[in-house]
């Protein structure tokens, strides 16, 4: 049985005035424990109105969010349960710090669930852990760390409450890229690691690239497109028309291809482009 | 009359600390540059590098602490040119949400504008262009608080074309877009370049969008480490590294096949030239060959 599901999913902002739009259409999408998944999408395409119904932040217009097969709208016990077995991360997280120290903010969602100061402690040690937040920042305030660190600290505070989902609404945007690829590397270790089911929303076809086993594709609020990187950079003019892309290095293939070049297009990271360019040049013995 | 429209003489900036406390280092520390009228200028640096206050001394919303900024000449410092410096460069920043003042999306694009003085008629051709030119033609009705996130950063885009500043300094204008945005904002900004002349200071963590300018500027711990052509910049891979940034995929991946013997040249930094380079060497090899 999938951990998460949307049946028939809509949703509809604005009803009854001029400016109804409907951001949601029908989403059906089914999500297996342990997966790590990418969910792209042009702006506007629905994704985070997607993300905030997945743990009972929004309530659907019309369909259902099932987790572990039940209804998150069932009771009001099932909502709040929802609200702490799904942890939703939002865009810039930093700007919602708001604790006097670091450990105070990342303690706060544990401390909320009614845990156990010992509990707590513990949760925060391992949190901090995964985003490599150093122990000697726990004191200090979050408004003194810079933009990459307070970011980690926000990410950390969700991680704290242990979802079972944790769900990432663009977790790199407006990072440097050592940043970006600190985050990027820090959320697949702790899926893999503790086996939770993740899913981050990214405009970066390069990331998705590099980390996704699943990728979900919205597009005008409904999911149009989903299987492996593979399966879904393959198509690259529906991506095109929907105002994605491939990644940098799939694009040098396809014009490659395009130019004549007998040549593999589904290559998505250096180590695979690498590979195929060296067996273009020194294949049948000859030399570049 | 000079042909640089921003200087920069030994500029220092640090924001103020609480009271009793001890001084905060410097954000802008000793920093000289000049931009030329019609360049297009990237700038990158890692997170806390100093590239947002570089661009906020740049139209007097932040003056510097010792140095000078000089404003196609204007001292920035000098209170009573405030006005002409801010109608010469106009500045967007990396959260849409700090720069959307009105409740109809066309209505913000307007407000620049008015506030200018621009005679009504022209508003309205000035409002449509600018609305076309980010793709948000059609949501020129809409409320701003209920757009995406990348939408309502090309609202905010639009409001500053629509007062057609000499000058754009751009902080992180792509950071929220989405692929088909980004190229988008980035066509708009090149054509207003290309076209009108406008001077560009583009901030950026793209190494890809910072691949296409006419120069490229590197800040690291407040101080101005590289500045000079993308193909100049983008060689020094280690040097960039360094300091939190990289260099673009197409070139990495260039880098590693020199170092297999594959003589692509140095100066490959886009996806485009690198596939041509790739494909101007398999015709050399088969000519060699047959």
């Amino acid at each position: 049985m999938p951990i998460l599901e949307t049946q028939n999913l809509t949703y509809v902002y604005g009803e009854g005035t001029p400016f109804r739009i409907e951001a949601l259409k029908n989403v059906n999408i089914s999500i297996e424990k342990g997966e790590l998944v990418g969910v792209i999408g042009h702006t506007g395409s629905g994704k985070s109105t997607l993300m905030q119904h997945l743990n009972g932040l929004l309530k659907p217009t019309s369909g259902k969010v099932l987790l572990g097969g039940e209804d998150i709208h069932a009771s009001k016990e099932a909502t709040r349960a929802a609200r702490f077995r799904v942890g939703l991360c939002f865009q810039y997280p930093e700007y919602q710090l708001f604790e006097s120290t670091v450990y105070k903010d990342i303690a706060f969602g544990p401390r909320n669930m009614g845990l156990n100061e010992t509990e707590i402690r513990e949760r925060v040690q391992r949190a901090a852990e995964f985003l490599e937040i150093r122990s000697d920042w726990m004191d200090k305030s979050p408004f003194d760390l810079s933009g990459g660190e307070k970011r980690r600290v926000a990410i950390a505070g969700v991680m704290a409450m242990q979802p079972e989902i944790l769900i990432l609404d663009e977790p790199t945007a407006g990072l440097d890229p050592r940043g970006r690829d600190r985050i990027t590397d820090m959320i697949c270790k702790y899926g893999l690691s503790t086996g939770s089911t993740v899913l981050v929303v990214s405009h970066s076809m390069d990331d998705v690239a590099s980390f996704a086993s699943r990728i979900l594709v919205m597009d005008h609020g409904q999911n149009v497109l989903g299987g492996t990187v593979d399966e879904v950079f393959r198509q690259v003019d529906k991506l095109v028309s929907m105002g994605l892309d491939v990644p940098q290095l799939t694009k040098i293939f396809l014009r490659l291809q395009a130019s004549g070049v007998s040549v593999r297009t589904d290559i998505y990271t250096l180590a695979q482009a690498k590979r195929e360019l060296l067996r273009l040049f020194f294949e049948k013995g000859g030399t570049a | 009359m000079s042909e640089n429209i921003l200087e920069f003489h030994n500029v220092c900036f640090r924001y103020d600390a609480d009271e009793n406390e001890a001084k905060l280092p410097f954000c802008v520390d000793d920093v000289s540059l000049t931009i030329q009228k019609g360049e297009f200028v990237a700038v990158l640096g890692a997170n806390g590098s100093g590239k947002s206050t570089l661009a906020k001394l740049s139209n007097s919303i932040l003056i510097p602490e010792s140095g000078k900024v000089l404003v196609n000449g204007m001292d920035t410092a000098d209170e009573s040119r405030s006005y002409d410096i801010r109608c010469t460069v106009g500045a967007v920043f990396q959260n849409p949400d700090n720069q959307i003042v009105a409740s109809i999306v066309e209505e913000d694009v307007a407000f620049g504008p008015e506030n200018l003085g621009v005679p009504p008629e022209e508003i309205r051709t000035r409002v449509d262009d600018a609305l076309r030119a980010v793709g948000m033609y059609d949501y020129r009705f809409h409320e701003p608080h209920k757009l995406s996130g990348g939408q309502k950063q090309r609202v905010a885009i639009a409001g500053m074309i629509a007062m057609r500043p000499e000058c754009l300094v751009l902080d992180e204008p792509t950071a929220m877009l989405d692929p088909q945005g980004r190229a988008e904002v980035m066509a708009t900004i090149r054509k207003l370049n290309r076209e009108m002349g406008m001077t560009v200071v583009f901030i950026t963590h793209f190494m890809e969008e910072a691949a296409t300018a006419d120069r490229v500027v590197v800040m690291d711990h407040a101080k101005i480490l590289l500045d000079g052509t993308p193909q100049d910049v983008f060689q020094k891979a280690d040097t960039l590294k360094r300091v939190g940034l990289d260099v673009p995929m197409a070139a990495q991946l260039a880098s590693e096949l020199r170092s297999q013997g594959v003589p692509i040249p140095k100066t490959v930094l886009t996806a485009e030239e690198f596939a041509d380079s790739i494909h101007n060497l398999l015709e050399k090899k088969t000519h060699a060959h047959s």
